[in-house]
């Protein structure tokens, strides 16, 4: 039931370039859908292992700067008169690259989690994201500084019978896109669904229980936090080849913030609910672009997160899950209390 | 005296000179304490006398200052809580006992984690042996569900289960990490009086399964019927140690301790 809902919903999302191909909507939703990737790579770590990282963009902007310039190709001095000269890559090759390289940082992350929990690793992380800024405002030789990395070229792809196809149309960056968020979604739910996911929600219920059971906390927690970045860098890689321009600003703090919105008010811990606030979130901007003043819309891009967090606590996915009697992960049991929802 | 507990393979587990200072405060002093497998030992003392602070010491939330905790003839000072849990002996908490938001069943679930061996890979793809495990670790939860007497609750959150209902699960978890020796921290307070009785019973079927129990709790009525063997703490001294008619005639832990309590104990 639930994998079939979940199909039926993939195939439309898919459809739609054939349905309606408008190029302005096809781009705007496959920006949002960048962020929705980026955005189910926090739900990760905040939903499920319950630590909040305000210095998630630091993720998605190292997984496009390294994609991007190991595309481009650069050459830096490291001091010490050993210049390091890097030839440009295959794009995909770049790309996975992109993914690694995050997922190291996520590493150093999971490492510095074990230590500082709370308040202090929230200041951590939102340290990291600022001084990854700081570095690609002025490590010009590599980064270009805020001259921007240009040029960057675009995802291929072999299609049979039309060979390879640089994917530069709207619709094949929206097939692209599409495609990446339903792996990033099918890895979390099924990493969520598995001994490692319980754990990893164990240690957010009651870390002393979870411990007390033999759950080894701290190599959980660096196994979601590599994850989670090496899905945000992901993110950030698509990014960059399909905007195809990046410059220091992929690192501001708005972006996590924005990922953040969107995992909160579609219910965080939960697998749609970042689909969902990324949606409404990623996609509002644009929605009210033309329909009212610029300050206007930012009024009710406000006005809506409080109404939701008001009115939904948990979020909009448990809300309206609440309803539908299946919000949560289910488990196949007799239940004496089916039916009693409304 | 320095006999090493580890020479005795009968002993389950071996306190040798527990003591703990904090700040200047004495919280443990040489405390010795040994349990026998198979056996159901008990831990008393008015509050502050440094029972829970044994249990964190035993299962490695505290270090001591000085001695040594051997289990299995292991030392396993200052190892760390899931390492120990993974030799076999596992706690059960005061308060902190559940994961609320979860289900009942998949509060269980998760206990059984230590039972499973499925990776990364295997969740990810969907691998047939991650499939083949997961459905065992449903079967053995649902085994578990019976035997705690909590099949009805299954899919209920566990935060919005009774009080009583809540130690019991609490116990599950504890139970499904599949102890050698199970450490129960004051399982019966604020358990009514049939409640208790339910625990009672429930207590002596798990160590009757072969599972060795020490247990801290104040209700000498529970304490005094199921224990073999029952160990006096006074402000972080060990004053007395026995059977439990020996205990109750024991002119110091009457004094220090049982006072009016031995009459409800005799009752």
């Amino acid at each position: 039931m639930r994998r079939l809902s979940f199909l039926v919903i993939v195939a439309a999302l898919a459809l739609l370039p054939v349905l309606w191909p408008d190029p302005y909507l096809l781009s705007v939703v496959a920006a949002a859908g960048i962020m929705i990737i980026a955005a189910i790579s926090l739900n990760l770590l905040l939903g499920f292992t319950g630590q909040l990282s305000l210095g998630h963009a630091a993720f998605f902007g190292i997984g496009a700067y390294t994609s991007a310039l190991l595309s481009l190709g650069f050459d830096v001095d490291l001091g010490f008169s050993s210049p390091l000269v890097v030839a440009p890559k295959p794009v995909w090759v770049a790309f996975a690259g992109g993914i690694v390289m995050a997922s190291l940082f996520g590493w150093l992350l999971g490492k510095v989690a074990f230590r500082v929990r709370g308040a202090y690793f929230v200041i951590v992380t939102i340290s990291f994201a600022q001084v990854m800024r700081m570095v690609a405002l002025n490590w010009v030789d590599l980064t270009e500084g805020p001259m921007a990395l240009v040029s960057i070229p675009p995802l291929s792809l072999w299609v049979p019978g039309e060979g390879v196809v640089r994917l530069v149309s709207k619709a094949s960056t929206y097939w692209l896109v599409l495609a990446a968020g339903v792996l990033a979604y099918v890895i979390v739910a099924n990493l969520v669904r598995s001994r490692i996911g319980r754990a990893a929600i164990a240690l957010r219920e009651n870390e002393v229980l979870a411990k007390s059971i033999g759950i080894p906390v701290t190599r959980c927690l660096i196994v979601f936090s590599v994850l989670s970045a090496g899905i945000a860098g992901a993110a950030g890689g698509l990014y960059a080849h399909t905007v195809r321009i990046i410059d220091p600003d992929v690192f501001l703090f708005i972006y996590t913030i924005t990922m953040v919105i969107m995992v909160i008010a579609g219910g965080k811990g939960t697998l749609a609910g970042p689909v969902v606030g990324g949606l409404i979130f990623g996609l509002l901007p644009e929605m009210l672009r033309g329909v009212v003043a610029p300050e206007v819309q930012w009024m009710i891009y406000g006005a809506l997160m409080i109404l939701i967090l008001l009115f939904m606590p948990k979020g909009i996915v448990p809300a309206f899950g609440g309803l539908l009697k299946r919000g949560r992960i289910s488990v196949r049991r007799p239940s004496a209390t089916q039916g009693a929802s409304s | 005296m320095t006999v090493s507990a580890a020479e005795q393979p009968e002993t389950l587990l071996s306190l040798s000179g527990i003591s703990l200072r904090i700040a200047g405060l004495q919280i443990l002093s040489d405390v010795d304490l040994r349990v026998e497998p198979g056996r159901i030992v008990s831990l008393i003392g008015p509050n502050g006398a440094g029972k829970t602070t044994a249990f964190n010491i035993i299962s490695g939330y505290m270090r001591p200052s000085a001695g040594s905790v051997h289990f299995l003839g292991l030392d396993i000072t200052g190892k760390q809580p899931h390492e120990i849990a993974e030799l076999g002996l596992v706690r059960s908490f005061q308060r902190t006992n559940i994961f609320g938001n979860c289900t009942v069943f998949e509060n269980l679930l998760t206990a059984f984690h230590m039972q499973g061996r499925s990776g990364l890979f295997g969740a990810i793809f969907r691998l047939p042996a991650f499939q083949r495990e997961e459905q065992a670790l449903e079967a053995r939860t649902r085994e578990m569900l019976g035997f705690l007497e909590l099949e009805h609750r299954a899919d209920d959150l566990a935060a919005n289960l009774s009080y009583g209902e809540q130690r019991l699960l609490g116990v599950g978890i504890a139970l499904a990490a599949r102890p050698k020796l199970l450490l129960l921290d004051e399982p019966a307070a604020g358990l009514n009086p049939s409640e208790t009785e339910d625990f009672k019973q429930m207590v002596r079927r798990v160590a009757d399964s072969g599972i060795t129990i020490l247990l801290v709790e104040h209700d000498m009525h529970m304490v005094m019927s199921i224990s073999d063997y029952i160990v006096v703490l006074n402000q972080g001294h060990r004053i007395a140690d026995g059977g439990p008619a020996d205990i109750q005639s024991d002119p110091e832990v009457i004094r220090a301790y049982l006072g009016s309590g031995l009459q409800r104990a005799k009752a």
